[in-house]
């Protein structure tokens, strides 16, 4: 009898024991499933069951997601969810949602409840995060419909940051538009004070030429009637009058010719720069007969030019290194070479060339070259010549080894393509003053 | 001045039996009041707590104050089972 009972005990602690050991097995992680004895043989419990990708998915997803009951109270929530709210997981789950949402958002999150209940719904609200702060959200509900659980599944959207990059975005619009108002009101400005200025020097100039005319008239005349009256010193002191009234004239004549520049000019129209070469050579003759220069030219492009000011420039240019020779007879070569919208003209000679630090002065008016102040002109050759160029939307500059001689280049638009024709009329009405 | 009674409930995911356990600790909650806390702690986002506070299975209640462990495991549908566990046995 007693030996049954002891074998009943054993039989019980062993039992007890795989028990035990099953149940510290599930503990530790060892375990795959849970076997429950049924009518007939097991019914299994696997541990990791087809859903835990899901679930990992779920977990590990950038956005919030809870799953709620039909009365609002979140029976789910990811870890996402947490951080959002900056709330432990356990104080998320189990609370009503509602208690997350900011009061001004409260109305709004009661209509989206409703009809995120009844189908599907989205809406963009604030909540509160645990620590005060004030998040921004996207909910988008849908609920499974029936009495399936949960009865709405939400996925919850940070706008924080888009909300942030969007405000950044706005500031700087404005901060642009600002900028470009002040541009704009700048650039209006500049155009009024040009046109005041070339107002100003176009009345000047006229001013200035008549009573100059009067004194240029009457030294002439002096000189034509009274000559034989005149000593040696006093026909040296008239030539002096004579030479300095003209040489003002001519002075008056550039300024007047420098600010026509902007205001006579005339819309840019396709110039063969060929034709406008020749022609310059043909007014230039007599300069280049005299120094026995020789003049040679690549083929030269069409561009988009005023032709009057492209002949302008030229001649100046052509001019000038006619003028400043050195001890051999001027040599000239004009070419162009293409830079994308632009055609890149070079006249090359081998004059005397210029110092560098004169190689910018130059383009400024009355400023000549302190080196050739023996030399005639008006001392606006350059400064009309960047003027015009500056109109047409180039530049020019000037390269040169003192003694060796000078490369002036200046860019005009081409004028070929569309391109060159979209260019003539943005520049067309943006022509100042 | 009552004492701060904080529920622990233990879930595995959203469950039916989880779902039911939610709303009915939720509305003995409402009925404590403000000295009722609830917290609900899935298993799969943190065993350890689950490890820590001996739970096995899933739902399971667990309320500790002054040093008296109450718990209930399993089914947690019906309300007065759960008063009781609590100890809020009333008429």
């Amino acid at each position: 009898m007693s030996e049954t009972f002891t074998e009943e005990l054993e039989r019980l602690r062993a039992k007890l024991a795989a028990a035990e050991q099953a149940l510290e097995a599930i503990r530790d992680g060892e375990a795959d499933a849970i076997l429950v004895p049924e009518d007939r043989g097991y019914r299994v419990f696997t541990l990791r069951g087809a859903e835990h990708p899901y679930r990992i998915f779920l977990e590990q997803m950038q956005e919030g997601a809870v799953a709620l009951d039909r009365d609002g109270a979140i029976v789910y929530a990811n870890r996402r969810t947490a951080e959002m709210l900056a709330a432990p997981l356990e104080k998320v789950m189990g609370s009503d949602l509602e208690s997350w949402v900011a009061p001004a958002s409260r109305s709004g999150f009661h209509a989206w409840l409703e009809q995120a209940l009844a189908g599907a719904a989205r809406c963009e609200l604030d909540l509160i995060a645990m620590d005060g702060r004030l998040v921004p959200v996207c909910l988008s509900g849908r609920s499974p419909g029936g009495d399936e659980i949960p009865a709405l599944c939400v996925v919850i959207t940070d706008l924080t940051e888009p909300r942030r990059r969007e405000e950044e975005l706005r500031r700087q619009a404005e901060l642009l538009a600002q900028a470009r108002q002040e541009l704009e009101r700048q650039a209006a400005e500049l155009a009024r004070s040009n046109a005041e200025l070339d107002q100003f020097a176009s009345v000047l100039a006229h001013d200035l030429k008549e009573p100059l005319r009067a004194v240029l008239n009457y030294a002439r005349l002096f000189e034509e009637r009274c000559r034989d009256r005149l000593d040696a010193r006093g026909e040296r002191f008239l030539a002096h009058i004579l030479a300095g009234a003209e040489r003002l004239d001519r002075m008056i004549e550039g300024l007047l010719e420098f600010s026509r520049v902007t205001t006579r000019g005339r819309p840019l129209a396709p110039t063969d720069a060929e034709a406008v070469f020749r022609q310059a050579c043909a007014d230039l003759r007599a300069l280049i007969e005299q120094t026995g220069a020789s003049i040679t030219h690549d083929p030269l492009p069409v561009v988009l030019a005023d032709e009057t000011q492209l002949l302008r420039v030229l001649e100046n240019l052509l001019a000038n290194a006619l003028k400043f020779h050195g001890a051999e007879p001027p040599r000239v070569h004009v070419r162009a070479q293409r830079r994308q919208r632009h055609w890149v003209f070079a006249v090359s000679d081998n004059g005397v060339g210029i110092e560098p630090q004169e190689q910018e002065r130059i383009f400024a008016p009355f400023q000549r070259g302190q080196a050739h102040a023996d030399c005639p002109g008006d001392g606006l050759g350059l400064a009309i010549a960047r003027r015009i160029v500056e109109r047409h939307g180039g530049k020019i500059w000037v390269e040169s080894t003192p003694g060796r001689g000078s490369t002036f280049y200046f860019s005009i638009p081409a004028a070929a393509e569309a391109v060159a024709h979209k260019a003539h009329h943005a520049r067309a009405g943006h022509r100042p003053g | 001045m009552h004492e701060r009674r904080i529920i622990r409930l233990y879930i595995s995911g959203v469950t039916p039996r989880s779902v039911r356990a939610v709303e009915n600790l939720k509305a003995i909650c409402r009925e404590l009041g403000e000295s009722c806390e609830l917290e609900v702690i899935d298993v799969y986002q943190q065993p350890r707590r689950a490890s820590e506070d001996g739970v096995l299975v899933t739902p399971t209640l667990i309320e500790k104050s002054q040093g008296v462990v109450r718990r209930l495991v399993g089914e947690l549908g019906d309300r007065r089972r759960i008063r009781q566990a609590l100890g809020l046995a009333r008429g």
